[in-house]
């Protein structure tokens, strides 16, 4: 573990800590402060976009742990979202469970068929087995629309009822977000532990050489499939707040699209990184709003029919490019130049 | 750039996002807040895209022609949500923040719509929705922007029976997307409707919008040999339905809902030559229609692409002028001051029979129905949509069976 | 009888399916990387076909050369400035590259051609439907059939044949032997690119010409052919022709006989259990890293 010079560990409590230094604890207790009094302040617009974000960096982080820590490429993150949307949302249509105790369900259902669609990593890794979990993104929408049509709902929208915490009516963008941001925070803290146990350990001697791993004594199976499990455990908890998040539950929300994205916001965060995927998680939803808010006025500069086209196509094309770019210019992702900021603060103004 | 000035951008950043503010409104207020949030270059986009285009043109009218509502102005908001249900409701929120809050939501895509049911019902505003089902009922804030999907097709299946000379009954195959809008045709309503008219549905297949090739379905339909194919699609599928049939050398009809518009026809007019289609309004080809004859000038003066002259442009205006026509009304009796949502729906509620242009499209609504129940019925002639003929098959608006779920009704 | 027609439409549209996955697979074989744009590029290149069509009144005998001409250039335009200068970075920032490549093409596509559905003039290839007995065979499926077969036959007569063949085999065996051995890595590169954009655009105005063109749906293509590419080994290209037919007659036999619903997720069951049992495809080499 890196820290700047002068800062020492005398106790083994300081040693394992995540949180260090006096600059760190007032950083951490400030961006606390800050997360629990922004619904306070802040719009509908803004805290429906906040909760979309935080939701994101659940699923983004478990796929971080997958293909970041173990090496591991799946497509199917979407649909594992999914597998745990339409869990929680049936449990509590059907079996009358409270939210609460549909969600654990839901991240172990989705968990159990993660697992499933892991499988093939006993035989296959790089893009053999990203086409088996993109399997997955084929079948789970298939046996939600074609199974039981009159459990889920088929292809239409299934409202839930919205759960309620301590007599708070979690309805509402700006009380709902306590829950989800609870969660965030804690699987946070909780991939961070992961990431630096023996479990972490193993899942990065596995990406760096599985055969090596194997020959040091690592079942190398058995955690492939624990990293399958853990990162579609994520997806399912991720899916059942996007439940919450948007008070009904649909089977387009969970598409290629999205699990390809989620691949893609770990990558442009920065690979096996922490920060790094949530870095990408906000990056990319924000530049998903940015770009459908820059196109009109932009198309307004030009006549008729070059502004129409500009309506419709400049979106997509300056979401396309503005990644594109990212990549050129900064390959190993937004993790790499949080570094390269927080050293230039650190050695500021001795900079190099 | 130093320490300090990145951190005071950084501040600012946050307290630009954290500020926005929310508001009530006013009295008489500068101008009327509508939007319309939709998929507008996403997978439906050749359908839904010339809503957006339609509606300015119709905004544009209400303000320069019309004067606005008592002299207010219409100011329309278009969000595109790219088909991604996700997006749209964080577009929603966002509109819903702004000051004024628009009071009426045109949403053009059925995921999207079905999210934002409870929601426009909590932020009391109005909902203008497609015709499934789940989008409408139990009764809301929302309004369908025509028929149920399955009346659609119901009023073909009434048209069908009323001008069959056979003894038998006549056979009929269904063929649809599999997804939202291709299925919402399917209610049991829709089937019971079938039985009571002795038409017998005697296929029903289901196809993918990435299916290049429907051969494989329309032999199962060919061994059940029906006399008619039905389907609520739009854009590639009709064309790939038909195109199939032509091939295997099937004598076989086609009959389609509003998705059979001119968009879908002009891909390939001949191919659907004789096919019927089901539309909620007047026909574009009737350019002696004054309201159409209206639409038209406003075509060509915004200099609308052929593209854009389609059924959902016509939808559009309608959205623009039933705001215009029932806040108007709510202004008269209630005044600005008093204008709220309840107020509008009880105008919405009590539009009967309202034609707006000169009866380019028919609308009822009351408090139980949320669908206009007039539609129209066309046969493709030459790429143009001209009334069929025979019983029912005039140039009226015909008033479409019930089939609202019985629990709604 | 059912099941023949079944049978011979799947080949027949499989063939499509077969130019996309060899678009797919040339790239692969030679940088390793996974075309996510693969779908973008077909649409533009079915696009590109279109425009010389309609917009130039020309005839299909110099559109779809001179649509083939746009792209190769586009091929090129990608190598030069999306792929070349991320050369020797991570293999998954790359595959990231095509997938912001795609929403960008999509977004030009938008631009230029808008979002709405177009569709080509009919009778640009003659002809009318052949029926053999009660097997109806769509002229338009046999011509795609035909172009397909045509496109492999000069592929394998690249690959085998030319100078720039053979290196570019080379190439797909060993980057850095075939650096030492004088072959021009960059340049090969490019010329890839330039070979799968121009096997797209084939499928792409097959696509377009059998359906219609909307940038929305005309990628989605691209997912009915990655089954194939696996199915037939991400390194082979004769595999991507079995694959891409395997393909078209396992959704027509289980479409037809089962249920047409079933057609395209048994696709991917199939890939699923094809990756348990035999993960290195059906022609796959068998040096693929297994664990």
């Amino acid at each position: 573990m890196w820290r700047p010079c002068g800062t020492f560990d005398d106790t083994y409590e300081k040693d394992i800590s995540i949180v260090r230094t006096p600059a760190q604890w007032s950083i951490t207790v400030a961006g606390l402060a800050v997360l629990a009094v922004l619904p306070l302040f802040a719009s509908g617009y803004f805290m429906t976009t906040v909760n979309l974000i935080a939701i994101s960096i659940i699923s983004a982080q478990g796929l971080g742990i997958l293909t970041g820590l173990t090496g591991q490429i799946s497509l199917g993150q979407g649909a594992f979202m999914g597998v745990g949307a339409y869990t929680l949302m049936m449990l509590m249509n059907y079996l009358g469970f409270s939210f609460w105790l549909a969600l654990p369900c839901a991240m172990v259902s989705a968990g159990i068929i993660g697992l499933i669609f892991g499988l093939p990593s006993l035989r296959i890794k790089g893009f053999y087995l990203a086409m088996a979990t993109l399997s997955a993104q084929f079948i789970i929408p298939w046996v939600i629309t074609n199974v039981r049509p009159d459990l889920t709902g088929g292809t239409s929208t299934i409202n839930i009822q919205y759960p309620s915490l301590f007599g708070l009516d979690l309805s509402k963008q700006s009380s709902m977000y306590y829950v989800i941001i609870f969660f965030t925070i804690a699987i946070l803290y909780l991939t961070r532990n992961l990431a630096r146990s023996k479990i972490g350990r193993a899942f990065v001697a596995i990406r760096d050489n599985d055969l090596a791993a194997e020959i040091m004594g690592l079942e190398v199976f058995r955690y492939k499939l624990l990293s399958f499990t853990i990162c579609s455990m994520y997806a399912g908890l991720a899916g059942s707040l996007w439940v919450l998040w948007v008070g009904a539950v649909n089977v387009d929300s969970f598409t290629l699209h999205e699990s390809i994205w989620f691949l893609g916001m770990i990558i442009v965060g920065g690979l096996g990184s922490i920060p790094g995927v949530c870095f990408g998680v906000i990056f990319i939803r924000v530049l998903e709003l940015f770009v459908q808010q820059i196109s009109p006025p932009i198309a307004a500069l030009f006549p008729d029919a070059i502004g129409a086209a500009i309506k419709s196509g400049l979106s997509p094309f300056t979401f396309g490019l503005v990644i594109l770019l990212f990549l050129i210019y900064e390959p190993r992702g937004l993790a790499h130049r949080w570094e390269i900021v927080k050293h230039f603060y650190r050695r500021w103004p001795f900079s190099y | 750039m130093g320490r300090k000035g990145m951190i005071g951008i950084l501040v600012c950043c946050f307290f630009v996002l954290i500020s926005f503010p929310a508001g009530v409104l006013a009295e008489k207020p500068a101008s009327l807040s509508i939007a319309l949030l939709g998929d507008l270059t996403g997978p439906y986009a050749s359908v839904v895209g010339p809503m957006a285009p339609g509606a300015e043109d119709a905004v544009q009218y209400v303000n320069e022609e019309l004067g606005g509502i008592d002299g207010v102005k219409l100011k329309l908001h278009v969000r595109d949500c790219t088909g991604k249900a996700a997006l749209g409701l964080q577009q929603y929120a966002e509109l819903i923040g702004s000051t004024p809050k628009p009071l009426f939501f045109g949403v053009p895509h059925t995921p999207t719509a079905e999210a934002l049911r409870e929601k426009i019902i909590r932020d009391d505003v109005i909902g203008f929705f497609p015709g499934s089902v789940p989008d409408l009922y139990p009764q809301g804030n929302s309004y369908s922007f025509y028929a149920l999907y399955a009346e659609q097709s119901a009023v073909f299946i009434r048209w069908l029976r009323a001008n069959w000379k056979e003894k038998r009954n006549p056979r009929v195959a269904i063929i649809t997307w599999d997804q939202a809008y291709g299925r919402a045709m399917l209610t049991p309503e829709f089937f019971d409707y079938c039985k009571k008219m002795k038409v017998d549905i005697v296929a029903q297949e289901l196809f993918g919008v990435r299916d290049l090739d429907l051969t494989t379905h329309m032999v199962r339909i060919r061994s059940k040999n029906p006399d008619w194919v039905i389907a609520n699609n739009t854009g590639s599928g009709p064309l790939a339905i038909l195109r199939a049939a032509k091939e295997l050398g099937m004598k076989i009809k086609f009959a389609n809902n509003v998705g059979g518009d001119w968009g879908t026809i002009r891909l390939d007019p001949e191919l659907f030559e004789d096919s019927i289609s089901v539309m909620h309004m007047a026909s574009f080809d009737n350019t002696d229609h004054p309201g159409i004859k209206k639409v038209f000038s406003y075509l060509k003066k915004n200099k609308r692409g052929i593209k854009e002259q389609t059924a959902f442009y016509v939808l559009g205006w309608q959205y623009v002028l039933m705001i215009h026509k029932t806040v108007s009304d709510a202004v008269a009796k209630v005044g600005w001051d008093k204008l709220n949502t309840a107020a509008i729906k009880s105008e919405m509620n009590n539009l009967t029979n309202w034609e707006p242009l000169d009866g380019v499209v028919k609308i009822t609504y009351t408090d139980k129905v949320r669908h206009s129940h007039w539609l129209r019925i066309y046969k493709i002639k030459g790429g143009k949509l001209v009334p069929p003929g025979g019983k029912l098959g005039g140039s009226e608006f015909v008033e479409a069976p019930d089939l609202t779920p019985l629990k709604f009704r | 009888m059912l099941t023949m027609q079944f049978l011979v439409t799947g080949i027949l549209t499989g063939g499509i399916y077969a130019l996309v996955a060899v678009s797919i697979v040339l790239i692969y074989k030679a940088t390793r990387i996974f075309n996510f744009a693969v779908g973008e590029m077909l649409a533009l290149g079915g696009y590109f076909c279109y425009s010389f069509v309609v917009w130039g009144g020309l005839p299909l005998w110099i559109s779809l050369p001179g649509a083939l001409v746009m792209a190769v250039i586009v091929g090129a335009l990608v190598e030069r400035l999306v792929l070349r200068p991320l050369l020797s970075q991570p293999l998954l920032t790359i595959i990231m590259a095509t997938l912001a490549l795609s929403v960008l093409l999509k977004g030009i596509m938008l631009m230029v051609w808008t979002g709405y559905d177009v569709g080509f003039p009919k009778n640009l290839l003659p002809g009318k439907t052949v029926l053999v007995g009660m097997i109806a065979m769509s002229h338009e499926l046999l011509w795609a059939f035909g172009i397909t077969l045509v496109a492999f036959a000069g592929l394998a007569y690249f690959f085998m044949k030319t100078r720039t063949g053979l290196k570019m085999r080379g190439v797909s065996e060993d980057h850095e032997l075939s650096m030492a051995c004088g072959v021009n890595i960059v340049t090969i590169f490019a010329v890839t690119w330039m070979l799968a954009a121009v096997m797209g655009t084939l499928a792409g105005f097959l696509m377009g010409y059998r359906l219609a063109l909307a940038p929305s749906y005309t990628p989605l293509l691209a997912l009915k052919a990655f089954p194939a590419v696996i199915f037939g080994g991400l390194e082979s290209i004769p595999g991507a022709l079995i694959g891409g037919l395997l393909i078209g007659v396992i959704e027509g036999l289980v479409g037809g006989l089962i249920d047409p619903n079933l057609g395209e997720v048994s696709a991917y069951i199939l890939l699923l259990l094809v990756l348990i049992f035999k993960p290195e495809g059906l022609f796959g080499l068998k040096r693929i890293e297994r664990v």
